[in-house]
């Protein structure tokens, strides 16, 4: 028991050492960064002005403000589609249904930085670039997440439905009433692990957005670097300060999310 | 009735697919691009709005934000549309923006970036269009050459100005002279000097010299003995010379013999920063002016109980007494697809005499007085008892210092720097002889340059 528990905190701290890392290298001056011996904390002169800078100096509340917009706006628009989009495939079925689930599934092969360039053609041709817009809408299709929730629909038990319709529901109402709801361990699981993906990303934001004032986060992050190097103390304190909302709607749904896993919610 | 609504409900995600093509034309847009009153210049009045890419931290600086509102204020007619890019990420977006045929009306680059442009065909020549804003490119620059075919691609800002930093504590610890403020040494003497005032017994390892993981760092001493000549006279590599492996060979002895330097496994593993110099734990550092912007004058940021020295850069012992200097030029470009090369041309001009000098770096334009920028440095960093006389003859005030290229610039220079830095290690950690490595790295760079010349 001793050992497996030394084990476990031998794996833990593994996992927590990158975290550890950055609260540190946040306290410090830059010249300290990559310090040898290693300081955890200079007690005796910790450097709280990486965040003061960092709120005093930087558009940080503005780009925090983007990153929730576009996460939650494409995480919302996210699960609809893929609840509809499973329902349809996993449950409804209809002609052609798998050739056309399987040319769905075939986007998921392409290279996302093949697509980059059309994608960039397209956005400036219909006035997409450099709005918001152009980063939420390539999110609210998510194959995966369609495939994710066609697997959940397809051991769907029928006779729920069945009743429904018997009941006098349409199509549209037996899904919202009966299947939507029993599908909420699957959509919460999926909507947090989009809040995460679509929080992380960093490409599009670069390619699509021009204007400052559009900034996401993990641009945002980017921007304490030279051509010559980064100034990883300041990056360290600003990425501290955001991971506080990913940290807190974790923490919030940790219990469900951890729940939905161990239940294998999204069956496969 | 179910297979009804099954296809309705792909439908409506197949639609939501094509939305992400669909929407409002905002900012950005072709539309807003070829609005009629950019399409001419500001000389009927009509206003101009002119797309600037750049770098973050030229961009993002409250001393670009005060000089933008100078120049609309001086040219009520010109609009600038910054837009910013990590640097790291500065290729990508570059690429993707000129080869999508985004109007994108001047852009920024360092030497190996701008010829990366040059060779892939965005830019254009600014011979003609520099004339109507009063600009000579062959006189108004000091000792700027055509970039191709006799032409000038490239609106020079300022060029790198290397010297040697050093740490006089470490010095005064070792009981060493400090080097000559004006004579520079050899690096045959630097690697001696280097060696006695390494200690690294101690619990705080201190090596005498301190490098990066950069090129010039390896090849730069072979620039400085065969001027810089990176290729063959038919475009080829040319980094098998025999210059290049005395420069290769001369790091090898610092570091693997006189274990003045930290090796490189080591270097690499600690993901050691540039910057990292700063923190006292290295005798000698050869750096660039950027060495005293980022980090020399800024003891808020990087606090030191130690005084910096600086003295011209290490020479080949051919070279002894000689002044020399790795240039590599940061510059303007136009794209081929500006529509507004004159305006661009404009804002480059008021760009390198107000806002360079203004963020504190010295412009190759000849026409502005560098007299303020000097004193400025100077009195930064007076507390390390340097002189306006060392900061007017190091920084770039020294007419008579001899420029080697830097880094190589023409022939895939992206594919250079990158296949040399991969491989070069294994010379370092004994896995390969300087000779593979440098047939290895030429053999990988001609296929680069051939297939760029297919292109």
């Amino acid at each position: 028991m001793t050992l497996r528990s030394i084990v476990y905190l031998l794996i833990g701290f593994v996992f927590i050492t990158p975290l550890l890392w950055m609260v540190s290298t946040s306290l410090k001056y830059e010249n300290q960064v990559f310090e040898r011996p290693f300081v955890f904390i200079h007690l005796d002169n910790v450097n709280w002005s990486n965040y003061a800078h960092i709120l005093t100096q930087t558009d940080f509340l503005t780009w925090l403000w983007n990153s929730l917009f576009v996460v939650l706006v494409s995480s919302c628009f996210r699960l609809l589609l893929a609840a509809l989009g499973g329902y349809a495939f996993g449950y409804l079925r209809f002609r052609y249904s798998e050739a056309i689930f399987f040319c769905f599934l075939a986007a998921l092969f392409i290279p996302y930085q093949l697509t980059l360039l059309p994608q960039f053609i397209s956005f400036r041709f219909i006035g997409l670039l450099d709005t918001h817009w152009a980063l939420i809408l390539p999110n609210t299709i998510d194959i995966l997440s369609i495939f994710l929730m066609r697997q959940f629909f397809l051991s769907f038990p029928k006779e729920l439905i069945h009743a429904a319709y018997i009941e006098g529901s349409g199509i549209f109402r037996s899904f919202a009433r009966v299947a939507l709801p029993l599908a909420r361990t699957p959509l919460l699981t999926l909507g947090l692990l989009s809040f995460f993906m679509i929080w992380d990303q960093y490409f599009q934001p670069l390619i699509f957005l021009h204007s400052k004032s559009l900034y996401t986060i993990p641009l945002g992050l980017q921007s304490f670097q030279t051509q010559f190097g980064k100034q990883y103390a300041m990056q360290m304190a600003l990425a501290c300060l955001a991971i506080i909302p990913v940290l807190g709607v974790f923490l919030a749904l940790q219990k469900q999310f951890v729940e939905s896993i161990v239940s294998s919610g999204l069956k496969g | 009735m179910v297979r009804k609504w099954g296809l309705l409900a792909v439908s409506i995600v197949l639609a939501s697919s094509l939305a992400a093509c669909g929407g409002k034309n905002d900012n950005g847009g072709e539309g807003a691009a070829s609005k009629p009153a950019e399409t001419t210049s500001g000389s009927k009045g009509e206003t101009v709005t002119l797309k600037f890419l750049n770098i973050s931290e030229y961009l993002d600086s409250a001393e670009f934000k005060e000089f933008l509102d100078r120049f609309e204020a001086k040219y009520p007619n010109i609009k600038v549309d910054p837009v910013s890019v990590p640097h790291e990420q500065y290729i990508n977006k570059r690429n993707i923006m000129l080869a999508s045929g985004e109007q994108v009306d001047l852009i920024w680059g360092n030497g190996v970036e701008q010829f990366d442009a040059i060779n892939k065909g965005f830019l254009m020549p600014l011979d003609d269009v520099a004339q109507e804003v009063g600009i000579d490119m062959s006189k108004d620059f000091g000792d700027f050459k055509p970039d191709k075919d006799g032409k000038h691609y490239r609106f020079p800002i300022q060029q790198n100005n290397w010297m040697l930093y050093y740490n006089k504590k470490v010095f005064d610890d070792a009981g060493v002279p400090y080097p000559d403020p004006k004579v520079p040494m050899t690096w045959d003497e630097m690697a001696e000097v280097a060696q006695k005032i390494t200690n690294t017994s101690g619990k705080d390892k201190v090596y005498g010299m301190f490098y990066n993981n950069w090129g010039m760092y390896f090849y730069g001493y072979g620039s400085q003995l065969n001027e810089g000549k990176f290729y063959t006279d038919d475009g080829m590599a040319n980094i098998d010379a025999p210059e290049f492996k005395r420069s290769l060979e001369w790091m090898n002895d610092v570091m693997n013999v006189r274990k003045a330097a930290m090796p490189i496994a080591e270097y690499i593993q600690n993901n050691t920063d540039f910057l990292s110099y700063w923190n006292g734990g290295y005798g000698m550092v050869v750096g660039a002016q950027w060495y005293a912007q980022l980090a020399a004058t800024k003891k808020d940021q990087y606090p030191r109980d130690w005084k910096a020295g600086i003295a011209p850069m290490p020479v080949p012992t051919e070279m002894a007494g000689k002044h020399m200097n790795w240039s590599n030029i940061d510059s303007l470009a136009v794209p081929k697809n500006s529509k507004h090369a004159k305006e661009a041309l404009i804002l480059a001009r008021e760009y390198v005499a107000d806002y360079t000098l203004g963020a504190g770096a010295l412009p190759m334009y000849t026409k502005v007085s560098k007299d303020q920028y000097f004193a400025d440095l100077a009195e930064a960093l007076k507390d390390d008892d340097i002189t306006l006389e060392q900061v007017t003859y190091l920084f770039g005030g020294d007419p008579d210092v001899i420029n080697v290229e830097e880094k190589p610039v023409l022939g895939a220079p992206q594919e250079y720097e990158s296949t040399f830095l991969d491989i070069v290690s294994q010379y370092y950690t004994g896995a390969m002889t300087v000779d593979d490595v440098l047939k290895s790295v030429k053999t990988k760079v001609d296929a680069a340059i051939v297939e760029q010349s297919k292109q």
